[in-house]
C-alpha cells in the first residue's frame, strides 16, 4: 500500500511539475495556435457571446476600437483596451476572454497576442462590431421570410431586446446579407462599414 | 434539445455521480462520525488525506483534460466569493461538523449504512434548510453582501495556472506525508 501511496505521490508532482513547465515555457507555441485555428476554438459568434453574457457568465470583454469609438457605442459589459493593454496588464486568468474590434483582423491579432501571453481561454468576435449589431443589436427579418427564419428571428428579437436593441421587421430581402440565418463557415460578409451602423444607432438615440 | 429534455440526462450523471461518490466516501471510512471527529484531534487524518486526494486528482485530471481539448475549462463555473456570508457559511458549518461529526455528504453515507446519527444529522440538514428558506427575507442583506467575484488562486497570486497546480500538489504530497508520518506515531 505504502509503495502505491509513494506513486501516486510521484505521478502527482509529475502531472503539477509538467504543468507549471508547460506555462512557464509558453505552451501557445506555434504548433498551439494552429490546432486553435484549425479546431475553430479561436473565434465565436456575437450571438454566442450575447447569450453567454446574458447568462450571466464571468468573462472579460475587450472592445480594441479607439476609445471615442468605444464611448460612442459599444457591446454591454466590454471594457475598453488597447494592444498595450493587452501587452502589459494582468488580465484575469479564471475566466474566458473575448476580444473584439471594427473587423476580425485587429481582434485575432489580439487574439494571437493573448494565447502567447498564456491565456488558453480567448475568443475575438468573427466580425467584430457589425456582427453585434447585424444580429444581436439589430436582427432583420425579411418581408417574404421563410418560417425557420421566422423562428430564428423570435430568438434573436428576444435576446435584442434584452440589450435595448431594436429587432427590424419587414426588411427588403435585398437589404440582408447572404447567409445571415446560416452559421458555420457561411459568414456574414459586412455590407456597410461598423461605423455607419454606430452613427445610425446614436442618431435614433438608441 | 429544450432544456427539459437535457434536465433529464443531466439528472441522471448526477445521480450516478452521487452515487459514486457515496460509495467512495463509505469505502474511505467516512461515514463514521469517529473518522472524521479523529481530524480534529489530529487522531485520524483519512478526511484530509481522502479529500486532499480528491481535490488533487479534480485538479490534475481537469488542467490535462483541458490541455487535451476534453475539457473546456474556461466554460466550467466557478463560484462566486461572498466574503462576510461565505465566513459565516465556514464557521456554521465548522461547528455543524464538529458538534455532529457528519458533514452532509458524509451524512447521507451513514444514514445509508443505518446509522442513526447519520439520520439524525440529516433531519438537521433538512430542518436547516427549511429554517434557512423561511427566513431568506431577512438574511437577504447579508447573503448577498460583500461580494468579491470570481476569484481564483492564479489571479490572487498573479500566477499561470499551472504553477499554482504544482505548488497545490506539491503541498498536497508534503501533507499526505506529514499525515502519514502523525498516524503511524499514533499507531506505534
Amino acid at each position: 500500500m505504502i509503495g502505491l501511496h509513494r506513486s501516486l505521490a510521484v505521478a502527482a508532482m509529475l502531472l503539477g511539475g509538467a504543468a507549471a513547465a508547460s506555462e512557464v515555457t509558453g505552451s501557445a507555441g506555434p504548433r498551439s495556435l494552429a490546432s486553435d485555428i484549425a479546431a475553430g476554438r479561436d473565434w465565436t459568434t456575437a450571438v454566442a457571446l450575447a447569450e453567454r453574457i446574458k447568462a450571466g457568465e464571468p468573462m472579460s470583454v475587450f472592445d480594441l476600437r479607439t476609445r471615442d469609438e468605444y464611448e460612442r457605442f459599444h457591446i454591454p459589459s466590454a471594457a475598453h483596451a488597447t494592444f498595450a493593454t493587452l501587452i502589459d496588464a494582468p488580465l484575469p486568468r479564471s475566466v474566458p476572454i473575448v476580444v473584439y474590434a471594427g473587423d476580425s483582423v485587429r481582434a485575432a491579432q489580439a487574439w494571437a497576442l493573448l494565447r502567447v501571453r498564456g491565456y488558453r481561454h480567448v475568443a475575438y468576435v468573427r466580425e467584430g462590431l457589425y456582427e453585434w449589431i447585424a444580429r444581436v443589436h439589430e436582427p432583420a427579418l425579411a418581408l417574404d421570410a421563410t418560417a425557420a427564419e421566422r423562428m430564428a428571428f423570435e430568438r434573436l428579437a428576444v435576446l435584442s431586446r434584452y440589450f435595448g436593441g431594436r429587432p427590424r421587421l419587414d426588411v427588403p430581402r435585398a437589404e440582408i446579407p447572404a447567409g445571415y440565418w446560416t452559421t458555420g463557415d457561411d459568414r456574414v460578409r459586412p455590407s456597410m462599414a461598423t461605423a455607419l451602423l454606430v452613427a445610425a444607432i446614436r442618431r435614433r438615440g438608441c | 434539445m429544450t432544456g427539459s429534455d437535457s434536465a433529464i440526462p443531466s439528472l441522471a450523471i448526477a445521480f450516478a455521480l452521487g452515487g459514486v461518490f457515496g460509495w467512495l466516501l463509505e469505502r474511505a471510512g467516512l461515514g463514521s462520525a469517529r473518522t472524521l471527529v479523529g481530524q480534529f484531534y489530529l487522531a485520524n487524518l483519512t478526511v484530509l488525506q481522502v479529500l486532499f486526494s480528491a481535490l488533487v486528482t479534480a485538479m490534475l485530471g481537469a488542467f490535462w483534460l483541458d490541455r487535451a481539448g476534453l475539457l473546456e475549462l474556461g466554460t466550467v463555473y466557478v463560484p462566486e466569493t461572498f466574503a462576510v456570508p461565505q465566513a459565516i457559511g465556514g464557521l456554521l458549518f465548522g461547528g455543524g461538523l464538529l458538534l455532529a461529526g457528519l458533514c452532509p455528504g458524509t451524512s447521507c453515507v451513514a444514514a445509508a449504512t443505518g446509522r442513526r446519527d447519520g439520520l439524525a444529522v440529516m433531519a438537521g440538514l433538512v430542518i436547516g434548510i427549511l429554517v434557512f428558506n423561511s427566513a431568506f427575507d431577512s438574511l437577504e442583506r447579508v447573503y448577498a453582501s460583500t461580494p468579491l467575484g470570481t476569484r481564483t488562486l492564479p489571479d490572487l497570486l498573479h500566477l499561470p495556472s499551472g504553477v499554482v497546480i504544482a505548488l497545490v500538489a506539491g503541498a498536497a504530497v508534503l501533507l499526505f506525508a506529514a499525515a502519514e508520518r502523525q498516524m503511524g506515531r499514533r499507531q506505534s
